[in-house]
């Protein structure tokens, strides 16, 4: 697979931009149907997110910031997997995804249960690593998803 | 990346049918297809995903609010859906407020 990515606006005028391009990432034949369905999930949260906190941003800073999505294919010795890398120059958010678990209202009863909080945790779940980084003014949020061995 | 819904009327309540994606884009569609519904007076709500071929957390928040404003002795009963799906009520919990139906 050659390395691919799209870079837009983070706005919800180009989702099906991006989700136009997750869907053909989670089509990668070393994926199982499985492994597919969660990636889809973990990038759809994250980008969905990510839009929510750009437009908010621009509500008050009148500046549109951009999302990037670039994805490839990484072998190592036993080892291969798809790295997807969300770049946004959104204010900074860290997810915190090494402290994120289930959240504590996941045993609440229905009626208490707040509407919502999945999001993130969704996207830990899914993934096989995620990290998070900010540098030079933009989140960085890298994804690796492993693939089955090639036949 | 489109979402169709239509409902009926069955003898214990309604029954919508869910075609398509249900996400971030589509999920406000299906919030306010669920709160046309008197949902305090319905019984019970089954909802057809035979045809939904994903849902992320935007389409969980809607089916909870739907749960939330029904009175808590009905029943949210969802059928059809896909691996992903039902994986994703399982381990977000929300087992307590949907029924997963293999029918």
């Amino acid at each position: 697979m050659p390395n691919s990515s799209i870079h837009h606006d983070a706005s919800m005028k180009h989702w099906d931009d991006f989700m136009g391009f997750i869907d053909k990432l989670s089509e990668n034949k070393r994926f199982s149907s499985k492994k597919s369905y969660r990636f889809k999930l973990a990038a759809e949260e994250l980008v969905s997110n990510i839009i929510r906190s750009s437009e908010s941003s621009f509500g008050s800073t009148q500046i549109m910031p951009t999302l990037q999505i670039a994805a490839k294919e990484v072998s190592l010795l036993n080892y291969d997997y798809l790295e997807v890398v969300f770049i946004d120059d959104a204010p900074r958010f860290d997810p915190n995804f090494d402290q994120l678990e289930s959240p504590n209202h996941i045993e609440a009863p229905v009626a208490l249960r707040p509407i919502g909080g999945l999001g993130l945790f969704l996207v830990k779940d899914s993934v096989d690593s995620i990290s998070y980084k900010y540098c030079r003014g933009q989140n960085t949020y890298t994804i690796e998803m492993e693939l089955e061995s090639a036949s | 990346m489109s979402l169709q819904i239509t409902s009926s009327q069955s003898d214990a309540g309604v029954m919508i049918k869910l075609t398509g994606t249900v996400d971030t884009k589509t999920a406000p569609d299906l919030l306010l297809k669920l709160t046309e519904l008197d949902l305090p007076s319905l019984s019970e709500l089954k909802v057809d995903m035979h045809e939904m071929t994903f849902m992320s957390s935007a389409g969980l928040r809607a089916l909870l609010f739907a749960k939330q404003k029904m009175d808590q002795n009905s029943t949210l009963i969802v059928y059809g859906a896909c691996d992903g799906v039902v994986d994703t009520i399982k381990k977000t919990g929300l087992t307590q407020a949907i029924v997963i139906s293999e029918e």
